[in-house]
């Protein structure tokens, strides 16, 4: 049984680091992944954003400071990472209202990993035409299942707008799609 | 106690296995067979590149400076005066030369004398000089009457 200071501990250890951060893939991996899939839309660039942060991660860890929890200074790593992207893309990959939406349902229809039906489509469709910090909120709690407290971290914003935010997106999806309950979301 | 961070095997399962069922039902997400063991393979391979890397920067870093320092040590021991010459030094040499050889007056051996006069008082100091000029003098003279006798 360990602690998250005695695993940070082995992660900047010489002697321990190599072994720890396998550990650290084993528990992250997966998780950071889906974050950065929800944002970047294609599985191609997921990976590509996903192998950065890593690599960041384990570079950053000797000035990981613990204020705040290992997972959320990661989550943080893969959003930032994930908005680099975007940012240096932006012609290619960002997508807003302003583009009238086609850029990411082009990009989610044309990847070689989306095989969605009608219902995920339309699901899709709804959360594209929401504003990114908005669509971004949205995921983190529906579908990260994050906490409001830890997406003010990696966000950087106050909870009560993080809520409401929430709140008002669920509502438009509710009021967009007739068979809501099809939508699975089985909680462990 | 510590709190553990570590989930239970089969929490871990039922996680991943729910996670993944929820992004490709949900969302119609999918990701290549075998994509997250390729994948941890791939950045841990990055991650112990990025390493070696560092390491080499490090080594060559260190490398270079050894060779700056060992290359002022040669060149301070072999070659003193390579970070102070005289500025001019051997202008002023060949001018003083040049005059004394387009003087008519001066003879074939004369030239030499004078020339190795005009070259050792180059390193002489000022308040010094006119003690250079007497010892000179006077060793030309008793040169001259040693040679006429």
């Amino acid at each position: 049984m360990k602690s998250e200071a005695d695993f940070i501990k082995q992660l900047t250890s010489s002697k321990y680091r190599e072994k720890a951060f396998k550990k650290l893939l084993d528990l992250y991996q997966e998780r950071l992944y889906w974050h950065i899939r929800k944002l970047v839309i294609t599985h191609e660039n997921a990976n590509d954003v996903l192998q950065n942060t890593f690599l960041r991660v384990y570079k950053s860890l000797p000035k990981f400071q613990q204020k705040s929890k290992l997972h959320t200074w990661m989550y943080r790593i893969a959003y930032n990472e994930s908005i680099r992207f975007l940012d240096q893309n932006n012609h290619k990959y960002h997508y807003s209202l302003d583009d009238v939406n086609n850029g990411y349902l082009n990009n989610l229809v044309e990847d070689n990993y989306f095989d969605g039906n009608e219902i995920a489509l339309k699901l899709h469709t709804i959360l594209s035409k929401l504003p990114d910090k908005q669509r971004f909120i949205f995921q983190m709690k529906y579908y990260d299942d994050l906490k409001f407290r830890e997406m003010a971290e990696i966000l950087n914003i106050k909870e009560g707008t993080l809520k409401s935010s929430y709140y008002q997106t669920v509502k438009i999806i509710e009021k967009n799609i007739i068979n809501v309950e099809l939508l699975v979301k089985t909680k462990v | 106690m510590k709190k553990s961070i570590l989930n239970t095997e089969k929490n871990k399962t039922l996680l991943k296995e729910n996670r993944k069922a929820i992004h490709e039902k949900d969302l119609g997400l999918r990701v290549p067979k075998d994509y997250f063991s390729n994948s941890k393979n791939v950045i841990l391979k990055k991650v112990s590149n990025s390493e070696v890397k560092v390491l080499y920067r490090k080594k060559y870093f260190l490398y270079s400076l050894a060779a700056s320092v060992a290359l002022i040590i040669a060149l301070t021991i072999f070659k003193p005066n390579i970070f102070n010459p005289i500025k001019g030094g051997s202008s002023i040499v060949s001018d003083t030369i040049n005059t004394i050889k387009s003087n008519t007056l001066v003879n074939g051996n004369e030239i030499f004398k004078v020339e190795d006069v005009s070259i050792a008082a180059l390193f002489v100091e000022d308040d010094k000089m006119d003690e250079f000029a007497n010892n000179y003098v006077l060793n030309d003279i008793i040169s001259d009457i040693s040679t006429s006798n």
